[in-house]
């Protein structure tokens, strides 16, 4: 059963992924990019890691993709705006792509990775917080120093002087 | 649940950085509002007293908050390179945003504080996750000073093409880790290098490493992930080019140099021979294309691809006499590239002026002392005695041939004496070729205080060595 969902996710989160790159239309992009998020909170929640699946959809599929939505519909190049790609070659970019994805399939599936089968369910979030504010603590801090970084940095950039 | 134990004594730096950065927001908010010249001085006063806080730290090797923060002579070594290099950087950059009227001094401090503190962790941890957050906290702080000029196309140029691409590097690297978190399930070097010994299938670990070695061969801005430095070099306000190539790079070749020779020194016959090709590529790339630059920061830029070929050398060899040499000569290089950039500063800032060879046409007849110190550092980029330029390379050269790779030192060697040519010919435009203004060059004190105090370092280590000598092998003891 959590396998055959497993694969209808990843297929989901793999097409929706290349819909992301490949169509034209702005918006269609951001809305597939809605679902590959969707897909991936999926993927958490099958790991029991319902935390991580929580904070997936509430953070990226919904902050996140909402925050990108109204960027496009506040620049002046609105919803309606056409991607174009001008420059590289396509058929290199092809044979490249092509190249380097052959070179990660044989890699992943030439090894025996090393499975833990899931955690009780109710010992997920317990076990992620005891390992963030112990093991991890100085980079959660220092992660806080980089969102205010970058947050006094979009200001600065963005703002009329 | 016990939380674990922290040593403030062993983070007093980063902690003095933090709330200096933090106060610097606030202080330009509501007391000091705009106060360009007060700002910067808070600034380098605060890099000081964290300076003065690591120096006490020599000789102490010991780890807090559970290895995520290590205190080792490396980490200090590298920390108190990047900290004078944050110091100089905001000196230079004061009568630099008088200038050109840039707006939100307060926050330009602290991002360069920010920046600073990343670096200071990269050069200081052991985990591949505080590697990671470090590295992104001074990769997003120097997008945002390189898009610092705002009403400068070339700045806004340089910040894009910058920021596009630093992602997919970052996130190449993460790929990278998550392939070696996957198959190890550490995130601690030394702790992954354990669950890796006697392992089959290490493929995917060498695909993991391969991933980020291309998230550090972009950071270290090494062929071949080189095309853009020479536009977010020319692109970005000259103290911010003068800092994105000497910090980042430090912190990244210390974080490297931490992941190779802690987490992966069973793969060394791999990653060598990696090295050798990015060496060889970088340097020869670097050096011809600087040849036929017009711009200086374009030039610099070059150069600095090359510079980080030599450095690559040293990791190519991987012994602790190289990584010795690697820790001297970018100790070395941060001194006469700040140098050399505070005259370039000097000549741009007088107006009408620019970033091109040709200011520099006559300024021997202008501004003598200019002149005579650019030279020193030109000569010094070349890697020429008297100068501490020759004490970098013959350590690193001298590693190479004691293992072997007498062909690489001699390739290195080939060049140095090509970039001579194009560092000689800015001597060349300041001694022989008529200035197009007869008038003295004003030059501001602060600039004038950096030439001095770098063209002091540079000539003091070029005739006395030793002292950094012995203070690189110390630091290096354990890498190789």
């Amino acid at each position: 059963m959590s396998a055959v969902l497993f694969y209808i996710l990843s297929a989901m989160l793999i097409l929706f992924s290349l819909k992301v790159v490949t169509t034209k239309n702005l918006f269609h992009s951001v809305m597939a990019a809605f679902a590959v998020l969707l897909s991936t909170a999926g993927i958490f929640f099958l790991l029991n890691a319902e935390f991580l699946g929580i904070v997936e959809i509430l953070v990226y599929a919904g902050a996140v993709t909402i925050l990108v939505l109204f960027v496009v519909m506040l620049t002046t190049a609105g919803p309606q705006y056409r991607i174009t790609w001008e420059g590289t070659p396509k058929m290199w970019t092809v044979i490249f792509a092509v190249l380097f994805g052959g070179m990660l399939g044989f890699v992943v599936l030439s090894i025996d990775w090393p499975t833990a089968r899931p955690a009780a369910l109710t010992d997920v979030t317990r076990t992620l917080a005891m390992r963030l504010f112990t093991e991890y603590l100085l980079p959660f801090e220092v992660a806080s120093i980089l969102l205010l970084a970058a947050l006094v940095g979009a200001i600065v950039l963005a703002r009329r002087d | 649940m016990p939380l674990p134990k922290v040593n403030y004594l062993y983070m007093g730096p980063e902690l003095v950085l933090t709330a200096a950065a933090l106060l610097l927001i606030l202080v330009d908010l509501y007391f000091w509002r705009g106060r360009n010249r007060r700002l910067a001085v808070f600034g380098v006063l605060a890099l000081l007293a964290a300076a003065a806080m690591t120096i006490p730290l020599f000789g102490v090797r010991g780890a807090t908050l559970s290895k995520v923060m290590v205190v080792d002579p490396f980490a200090l070594f590298f920390k108190l390179v990047i900290l004078a290099a944050a110091a100089m950087v905001i000196v230079l950059s004061a009568d630099y945003i008088a200038k050109h009227k840039l707006a939100s001094v307060g926050e330009y401090y602290a991002i360069l504080l920010f920046a600073t503190i990343g670096m200071m962790f990269m050069a200081a941890t052991t985990d591949l996750i505080m590697i990671y957050i470090g590295l992104e906290l001074t990769s997003i702080s120097c997008y945002i000073l390189a898009g610092y000029h705002k009403t400068d196309p070339k700045s806004n140029e340089a910040v894009l093409k910058y920021f596009l691409l630093g992602l997919i590097a970052s996130a190449l690297m993460l790929y990278g880790f998550s392939f070696i978190y996957g198959f190890t399930g550490q995130t601690e070097l030394s702790r992954i290098a354990n669950a890796l010994a006697g392992q089959k299938g290490q493929l995917a670990v060498a695909a993991g490493v391969l991933f980020s070695l291309a998230g550090f061969a972009f950071k270290v801005a090494s062929v071949p992930f080189h095309q853009w430095v020479p536009d977010v070099y020319e692109g970005a306000p000259t103290p911010v080019t003068a800092f994105l190539s000497v910090g980042p790079k430090a912190a990244a070749f210390a974080a490297l140099a931490r992941i190779l020779f802690i987490g992966f020194p069973t793969f060394a016959s791999t990653w060598k021979i990696l090295f050798i090709v990015m060496a060889i590529a970088s340097m020869f790339i670097g050096n011809l294309l600087a040849i036929p630059q017009t711009n200086i920061k374009r030039m610099l830029a070059y150069s600095s691809i090359a510079h980080a070929g030599y450095i690559l050398v040293g990791f190519a060899v991987a012994s602790e006499a190289a990584m010795a040499g690697v820790l001297l000569y970018i100790a070395i290089y941060v001194l006469m590239n700040i140098g050399a950039f505070a005259i370039v500063l000097a000549v741009a800032h007088e107006p009408g002026s620019g970033d091109e060879v040709s200011n520099f046409s006559g300024l021997a007849k202008r501004a003598p002392f200019l002149a005579i110190t650019m030279t020193v550092f030109m000569v010094a980029l070349a890697g020429m005695p008297p100068t501490a330029g020759l004490w970098g390379k013959f350590y690193i050269f001298k590693a190479a041939v004691e293992k072997g790779l007498w062909w690489l030192a001699l390739l290195g060697l080939l060049n140095s004496v090509i970039s001579l040519y194009y560092y000689a010919n800015v001597i060349r435009h300041m001694y022989f070729l008529e200035p197009s203004s007869e008038q003295p060059l004003v030059t501001p004190a602060a600039f004038k205080g950096i030439v001095w105090v770098t063209v002091l370092a540079v000539l003091i280590i070029g005739f006395i060595p030793q002292p950094l000598i012995w203070l690189s092998i110390i630091s290096a003891r354990g890498f190789g």
